[in-house]
């Protein structure tokens, strides 16, 4: 065997070691790219529990009526890509908070009403919640 | 021609925009009820899905705070109902959104 047949067969060991390298990495980031995008789109799609009927206490002054409302939306663009979530997932909470807020001096709300209305704005879904309820403190 | 595409359009844009209204839903147990002074607090729960499919038409969405809300009141049975606490999520569907509701709740026993 010549000395330039031994050279160019340990390039070509080298390329293809290089090109498996490549290749790994490229599997490597792929699947981590899948696991965010997975991680991304199922965790972010739930609220936190919020408590919209506290137990009132045992004594309590009432304040008057109290609404606050809270919208938050879907988006952007065609079905298949209408998943960013923009204020959607603390509405509830907002709603709530708005609504003790209202009036001056509550802490909380007894007697909750609470609703939902959804509208569609071209490039996403707006959801809008809707809480009443006798403010106390 | 164009009157009858504008007016068609119009009605399109409004039927679109105008939106679904959700069922009101009173959580928890009024305080006309007196609240019980004992009596053990054991925890209930219900869920109610619906989907919104390509975003326009609702299917069980207007309406799964009630579901969920009736469900929880059936577990309670007689027993007062309180600490009401609601989670909403969604999930990603291809042709649609899904969306769901969660309800937690006390249900005490009075005595």
């Amino acid at each position: 065997m010549k000395a330039s047949d031994l050279e160019n067969a340990g390039r070509d060991r080298v390329d293809q070691s290089f090109a498996n390298g490549n290749r790994r990495m490229k599997n490597k980031c792929a699947t981590m790219i899948s696991v965010i995008v997975a991680t991304a789109l199922s965790s972010a799609c739930a609220s936190t529990y919020t408590n919209v009927a506290p137990m009132p206490p045992k004594e309590f002054h009432r304040l008057g009526q109290a609404k606050g409302s809270a919208c938050g939306s879907l988006g952007i663009l065609a079905t298949a890509y209408n998943f960013i979530p923009m204020a959607l997932n603390s509405r509830v909470e907002t709603a709530y908070g708005n609504a003790v807020a209202s009036v001056p001096g509550a802490t909380a709300l007894v007697d909750v009403t609470m609703k939902e209305d959804w509208y569609w704005w071209v490039i996403g879904s707006a959801r809008c919640v809707t809480v009443t309820g006798e403010a106390i403190k | 021609m164009k009157i009858r595409s504008i007016r068609l359009t119009t009605i399109a844009a409004a039927a679109l925009l105008a939106g679904c209204a959700g069922t009101p839903v009173q959580l928890g147990t009024r305080t006309s009820v007196p609240m019980p002074t004992s009596g053990v607090a054991r925890p209930i729960s219900a869920e109610a899905c619906g989907f919104q499919l390509l975003l326009l038409i609702p299917i069980n969405t207007n309406d799964r705070l009630a579901t969920a809300y009736r469900s929880l009141v059936a577990q309670a049975g007689n027993d007062y109902i309180t600490d009401v606490e609601v989670q909403e999520s969604w999930g990603y569907r291809l042709v649609g959104t899904s969306y769901c509701t969660a309800i937690k709740a006390k249900a005490i026993k009075s005595g």
